[in-house]
């Protein structure tokens, strides 16, 4: 029976030994290393980025604290890159976790895995395999959505929640594959083979949740690819999160940016459809329903119109109506007539006493007779015979007695 | 009656009827006919909508089988 022979340690008094242990060696306090950056994470609330280092046999996990990156971070950093990293080597207590505290980071050059896929992309882009000419269409009414993925995965059961709350009729039939490690290529094509051998599903689902690059580098592999281009149903792909794009996506007839979405294209809404379809119908039944009150209208107001209703009445009344116009215009006018009739009568009166004779005897002036005619100046009076001054009311006869004359 | 067509058949057939009765040019006696023609589409449609197979089921090498209902939630 083995004894212990002193005091054991606690796990904080190991933590603190070895960390103190890794301060004192001079190479790990200050250190440049050199690797592919992979499962990168930024932590927005406290603004550090952790990732860990990488290359063929070996990892090692990293932190850059917020007050690091301002000064030594220029670039935004993301899984597949290659970068070297200024760096001391230490122990994190707390998870007795041994990680490197990076000071600043530069690129150091892509990293192989970043290599690899731009040649794929490049080579099958040549090949036209991604020819938009290609893209099969996306059926709108799937009674059957096969999907290849794991049936393990968080992919499946967001899929079958979202394809189901969609269309509660909707049929799914899952070809089991795995989706990262090992041989997991293999399995996809084999999949998408299954379900166009089996031919039931109108739509394929290619895809898996999120994950680190190597997680999700099956659906980077040629054959995948290839898989997806000779299916002949149609395929959406749907591989991680929005912003991981792989060579499945651009092989796939359509890219969902997550299994979730994938479903949420390839499942119409039944609600939303049959909304439409009936709102098709009403649309019709009104348009119908409109034409034909516009005939009606235009029927009745045929009928209603005064020719065919009344056509003896519809010839005369117009012309009474004339009538009883100009009569009404006339009537006011009379009196004005009249009026201005008179005043020209009372007018013509007045100056026609003005020009009686008598009237102006009546006002003080006589006329002047010698013999038969009326003297109206001094050359028309003989001063040796009588005149006779003519008033109104009577005549005096008189002698001249003196002529004078003005000279004018 | 429903007949057969595909979904994407039926619903352009009926959009271009709704589009060719709402502008009015049809006579009354053609109206009638498409509007007669767009109810059996309709119906045609609905049958296809409630269509489903509902069943989920893992697809293997030898046949398939239903999905577990742990998986499925």
């Amino acid at each position: 029976m083995w004894q212990p022979t002193r005091e054991p340690l606690s796990v904080t008094e190991l933590n603190d030994y070895t960390r103190r242990l890794l301060a004192g060696d001079p190479l790990l306090r200050s250190l440049e290393v050199t690797g592919e950056i992979t499962g990168y994470k930024f932590h927005v609330p406290s603004k550090h980025h952790y990732f860990s280092l990488k290359d063929e046999k070996s990892r090692v996990a990293c932190v850059m604290y917020r007050q690091n990156a301002l000064t030594g971070l220029d670039f935004k950093p993301a899984d597949g890159m290659r970068v070297t990293v200024q760096c001391s080597a230490s122990l994190y207590d707390r998870d007795g976790k041994f990680q490197l505290y990076v000071s600043s980071m530069k690129e150091a050059g892509q990293g192989d895995i970043f290599i690899r896929f731009e040649k794929l992309k490049r080579q099958l882009l040549a090949e036209g395999l991604f020819d938009p000419a290609r893209k099969r269409e996306i059926p709108t009414m799937p009674r059957i959505i096969g999907v290849a993925t794991s049936r393990t995965g968080k992919a499946i059961r967001d899929i079958v929640h979202v394809a189901r709350r969609r269309n509660p009729g909707i049929g799914i039939l899952l070809a089991h594959c795995a989706v990262q490690g090992e041989g997991a290529a293999e399995e996809i094509v084999r999949a998408i083979q299954r379900l166009n051998a089996n031919g039931e599903a109108d739509v394929i689902l290619v895809g898996r949740g999120g994950g680190s690059i190597e997680e999700m580098w099956p659906f980077n592999e040629e054959i995948v690819a290839r898989a997806i281009a000779a299916s002949r149903i149609p395929v959406i792909s749907c591989v991680g999160h929005e912003t991981d794009v792989t060579i499945a996506d651009f092989a796939a007839d359509l890219r969902a940016p997550t299994p979730s979405a994938a479903a949420e294209l390839a499942v119409p809404e039944l609600a939303g459809l049959k909304q439409e379809l009936n709102g098709m119908l009403t649309r019709m039944a009104s348009a119908l329903m409109s034409g034909q009150r516009v005939r009606r209208l235009q029927l009745e107001k045929l009928v209603a119109s005064p020719v065919l209703a009344r056509p003896a009445q519809a010839m005369i009344e117009p012309r009474r109506e004339q009538l009883k116009r100009l009569e009404e215009r006339m009537l006011p006018a009379m009196p004005a007539i009249v009026q201005r009739q008179r005043h020209r009568l009372d007018e013509l009166s007045a100056s026609l006493r003005a020009l009686n004779p008598a009237s102006v005897l009546d006002r003080g002036y006589a006329i002047v007779r010698q013999g038969d005619g009326i003297a109206a100046r001094i050359g028309d009076v003989d001063a040796a015979k009588p005149i006779r001054v003519c008033f109104n009311d009577g005549e005096i006869t008189a002698d001249v007695t003196e002529i004078k004359q003005r000279n004018e | 009656m429903a007949e057969k067509i595909t979904f994407e058949q039926g619903m352009q057939e009926l959009e271009t009827l709704v589009r060719t009765l709402e502008s009015g040019q049809l006579p009354l006696e053609d109206s009638f006919k498409a509007y007669e023609r767009a109810v059996v589409l309709k119906d045609s449609l609905n049958a296809l909508l409630d269509d489903s197979d509902k069943r989920i089921r893992v697809l293997t090498e030898t046949g398939d089988e239903p999905l577990d209902p742990i998986e499925e939630e």
